[in-house]
């Protein structure tokens, strides 16, 4: 869980300033995973790459009002977890939810289910009860097992390959293919995408990673199927709510679009100059006349534009 | 023990706008100068007609100067986060004069007397409650001088609107009287700017092109523009812009006596026993060096001005340099720039080529042009459209309401529209406010792991009533020069790339920082130049103030020291240690 770049905490009085800021704002929590683990004699003091909170209310919407007015840096916002930047640290908080059978969490589209004392500590710096962190620790593992059998490797520094065909069809929303002219899919918008973020734009790829997410996750919740697998329509209501729900990934991925799609053509996208004869835009040139900047001049375009 | 240079009569820390023309009028005076640069050297050959370099990826404003730029807040309760504005700025020999368009604008008389003028047309009561509002220590024509050096040497191409009383309306009436007209004719009038041109006419204004410091015939051994369409956040290709790296730089340089130091970074300003400065402790290639020098002028942009000062703590200053009376810091102001857009249906606007400095301007809404009576703001600011539009830009610009952001609606309204929208901005001058101010961040560092400045800034009453007055005027003159829909981009844009104040200059040291000459209160041999000096921010454009100013602080260095020299003709100097 560990995150290159990122300061590591290096006491439990990191732990317990966080904890107090939070619950300050009237954020409760109760310190999980690793920090906790430690903190209940379950594992050696070890190096921690951020600090998990399970954090007990039946949706986020308080905790991002919260966010929101203290403009605390949001590094994830996905259902089950909020992750922000706090006194130096990445701060993880699991939604935790109740229903008649006690308390619960949605994982990745798992279902789990917390003993019933999960959150009964009171201290100063209350832990998730010894049983909820070791269970959760216990089915992480099993978790980890299974997908070691699925040989499914985790790469950290750029899309899967699956991500990348979900990404494809996300940005052909944004920009189709239709009468009006060739769109992302034609101008390879995708692939501006992937030179961008595999260099300049590298410290996005987690945000392109998680709003992807997002996307699968609202699709198959509303619709059934995958995203790729919808109408246009409904992939278009599944855009619509990305935009509404998770507005800094969808105006980062709307920016990044515009680029790939008007941009120059030597950072990979706007494929045969698709963007710039969309808008009538005829090409840089060092040096344009009095005659060439007046009025309703149409100056021939400086690169090919076939059929205009 | 940090590596000594050899000591220079002067460093001067930063060499852009401001340092530029500093060195030059040390040098020409026969000074010795140390400049310290924060960035490199750039040069035409690095230009590149590319949005996505230039505008979108801004690689002139580097990783580096990113990582300084400052946190934002608007109430001291907040914890401050990244800036909402945009506040780039170039690290490099000729600084952000760089990457500018060229805006060569005066201030206006009234700037200078913003306040007693108010008071006299208006009464005491205009002035808005929390704001220091002040005039200036100088006035418009004992700036008049220097303006004239300035535009002459860098090469401002432009009209005069008042020359030595006489009117001329193809330039703007509302300037203040000139003493010789501009060097350079105007940039050439484009379409677009002559379209916008005839709209403020029919509605009785008084348009004028912008003066812009972009050769439009061939100067001081520089060609004309070519009205690339790549201007904005770039070296010029040819060397037609007058930016201080090739009009006041290398001259300097071939003097022998001055002597650039780049990506050396100010780190502190040391002061002797006596409470002077005696040279600039700086960083280069990681180690700790020191500049020993005579005078110290700091000319970086305001906010490295600002953090270098509060930074140098000393016994005798412990609140930072020059800040014993507290004052380090205060006023800080921007330009709120409202953007209006206008749709002129079947008009090929043709605006995506020509220098940035190709813009109409109107000065009938700047100052106190016009009667607030009632309107409940003071001031104003320059309305301007301008040509080099760019592609992503085009595809970016807010749209009119009712029209998607993406999806085929989007892309049939680009297809059939992209051509015809015209847009037109304004400079709102914000006041001077007791709570707007800058202070090192606790907890935001640079690259470096020094703190970073931080800005504590409300938008008040007065801002916003001025804002709409001037987005009103904006859609009023789309409208009138043909647009048939206008529309307003949301929310307000403060751009923290035109900001003043943090070092007051004022007559008085219990409420300002420096001089009128620009001279520190509590240290006298040590000058800063740039708009952190300003005490009122402008309706124009700042750099050609900024460059007035820093020549004639620089002069009155050269004044002072022949005066000394001339006294103590047989005194040797002692190095210090």
């Amino acid at each position: 869980m560990s995150r290159r770049g990122c300061p590591l905490p290096q006491s439990f009085a990191d732990v317990e300033r966080v904890a107090e800021t939070l619950v300050q704002k009237g954020v409760r929590v109760w310190l999980f995973g690793g920090w906790a683990e430690e903190r209940l004699g379950l594992t050696e003091p070890r190096e921690h790459g951020d600090v998990d909170f399970l954090y007990v209310a039946d949706d986020f919407d308080r905790l991002d009002g919260v966010i929101a007015r203290q403009g605390w840096p949001l590094e994830k916002h996905l259902p089950h977890k909020r992750a922000v930047r706090l006194e130096g640290l990445t701060v993880d908080l699991f939604l935790v939810r109740r229903d008649g059978a006690g308390y619960y969490s949605e994982f990745d589209g798992r279902h789990h289910r917390w003993p019933d004392d999960v959150v009964s500590d009171e201290s100063r710096l209350p832990v998730a009860s010894t049983a909820s962190v070791g269970g959760f620790r216990a089915a992480f593992e099993r978790l980890l097992e299974e997908q070691r059998r699925q040989q499914k490797p985790a790469r950290e520094d750029c899309l899967s390959a699956d991500e990348l065909g979900l990404l494809a069809a996300v940005i052909e929303r944004l920009v189709p293919s239709d009468d009006h002219g060739p769109g992302a899919r034609e101008a390879n918008v995708l692939r501006y995408l992937e030179q961008a973020l595999a260099g300049e734009y590298a410290e996005h790829v987690e945000a392109y990673r998680d709003g992807l997410v997002l996307v699968e996750e609202r699709a198959r919740s509303t619709y059934g199927p995958g995203f790729r697998a919808l109408g246009g329509d409904e992939q278009d209501d599944v855009v619509a709510w990305l935009e509404g729900t998770a507005p800094g990934f969808f105006e980062l991925l709307l920016r990044h679009v515009r680029e790939g799609m008007f941009g120059d053509p030597r950072w990979g996208g706007n494929d045969g100059f698709a963007g710039w004869i969309l808008l009538g835009y005829p090409g840089p040139r060092p040096v344009w006349t009095a005659d060439e900047q007046q009025l309703d001049v149409q100056p021939a375009p400086t690169y090919p534009a076939p059929g205009r | 023990v940090s590596e000594r240079a050899p000591e220079a009569d002067v460093a001067l820390i930063g060499i852009g706008a401001a340092g530029g023309v500093a060195a030059h009028v040390l040098t020409e005076a026969g000074l010795e100068v140390a400049a310290l640069e924060a960035g490199g050297r750039v040069g035409s050959t690095m230009a590149a007609h590319d949005e996505l370099q230039n505008d979108v990826r801004e690689w002139l404003s580097n990783a580096k100067s990113r990582a300084e730029v400052p946190t934002w807040r608007s109430h001291p309760a907040e914890e401050a986060g990244p800036a909402p504005f945009p506040m780039l700025m170039v690290n490099a020999v000729g600084g952000s004069a760089v990457h500018y368009e060229g805006a060569s604008l005066r201030f206006l008389p009234w700037h200078f007397r913003s306040r007693s003028r108010t008071i006299e047309r208006y009464g005491q009561g205009a002035i808005p409650t929390g704001s220091t509002l002040t005039d200036w220590p100088l006035t418009y024509d004992e700036l008049e001088p220097y303006y004239e050096h300035v535009e002459v040497t860098i090469g401002v191409s432009g009209r005069a609107g008042n020359l030595g009383g006489t009117l001329d309306p193809s330039g703007n009436r509302f300037e203040g009287p000139r003493n010789r007209e501009y060097p350079l004719e105007p940039l050439r009038p484009t379409g677009w700017t002559g379209l916008m041109s005839s709209g403020a006419r029919n509605l009785g204004w008084h348009p004028f092109p912008v003066p812009a410091a972009i050769n439009s015939e061939p100067y001081a051994g520089r060609p004309a523009c070519t009205y690339c369409g790549f201007c904005r956040h770039n070296v010029c290709h040819v060397n037609a812009k007058g930016s201080p790296d090739v009009s006041l730089i290398p001259a300097a340089e071939s003097t022998g006596l001055l002597r650039i130091e780049t990506e050396a970074r100010a780190i502190r300003i040391e002061v002797d026993a006596h409470g002077l400065t005696r040279g600039v402790t700086y960083l280069k290639d990681g180690r700790e060096r020191f500049q020993p020098a005579r005078a110290v002028l700091l000319g970086a942009f305001l906010y490295e001005n600002v953090r270098l000062l509060l930074r140098s703590t000393s016994k005798s200053f412990p609140h930072g340099l020059a800040n014993n009376h507290r004052q380090v810091g205060k006023h800080y102001m921007a330009h709120a720039c409202p953007f209006a857009f206008g749709l002129f249906p079947g008009r090929g606007l043709n605006r995506w080529n020509g220098s940035g400095g190709q813009i109409v301007c109107v000065d009938d809404w700047n100052g106190d042009n016009f009667d607030h009576e009632g309107l409940g703001f003071l001031g104003g600011g320059v309305l301007m459209a301008m040509n080099e539009v760019k592609p992503i830009m085009a595809a970016t610009d807010p749209l009119p309401p009712g029209v998607p952001r993406w999806g085929s609606g989007w892309k049939a309204w680009l297809k059939e529209n992209a051509q015809s929208v015209g847009s037109a901005f304004g400079q709102f001058e914000h006041l001077p406010y007791e709570d707007n101010v800058l202070d090192l961040d606790p907890v935001a560092r640079d690259g470096t792991g020094l703190p970073r400045v931080r800005v504590t800034h409300r938008i008040g009453e007065n801002e916003r009533r001025g804002w709409d007055f001037l987005m009103r005027k904006l859609r009023e003159w789309l409208a009138a020069s043909g647009a048939t829909e206008t529309w307003a981009q949301a929310g307000i844009f403060l751009d923290g790339r035109h900001p003043a104040g943090g070092t007051r200059m004022g007559d008085d040291p219990e409420t300002s920082v420096v001089d009128k000459y620009a001279f520190a209160h509590e240290v006298p041999n040590l000058g800063v130049l740039g708009a952190s000096t300003f005490p009122t921010v402008g309706g124009h454009n700042p750099t050609l103030t900024v460059q007035a100013l820093a020549w004639r602080t620089s002069q009155h260095l050269v004044d002072s020291w022949c005066a000394r020299s001339r006294a103590a003709s047989d005194v040797t100097v002692s190095k210090g240690a």
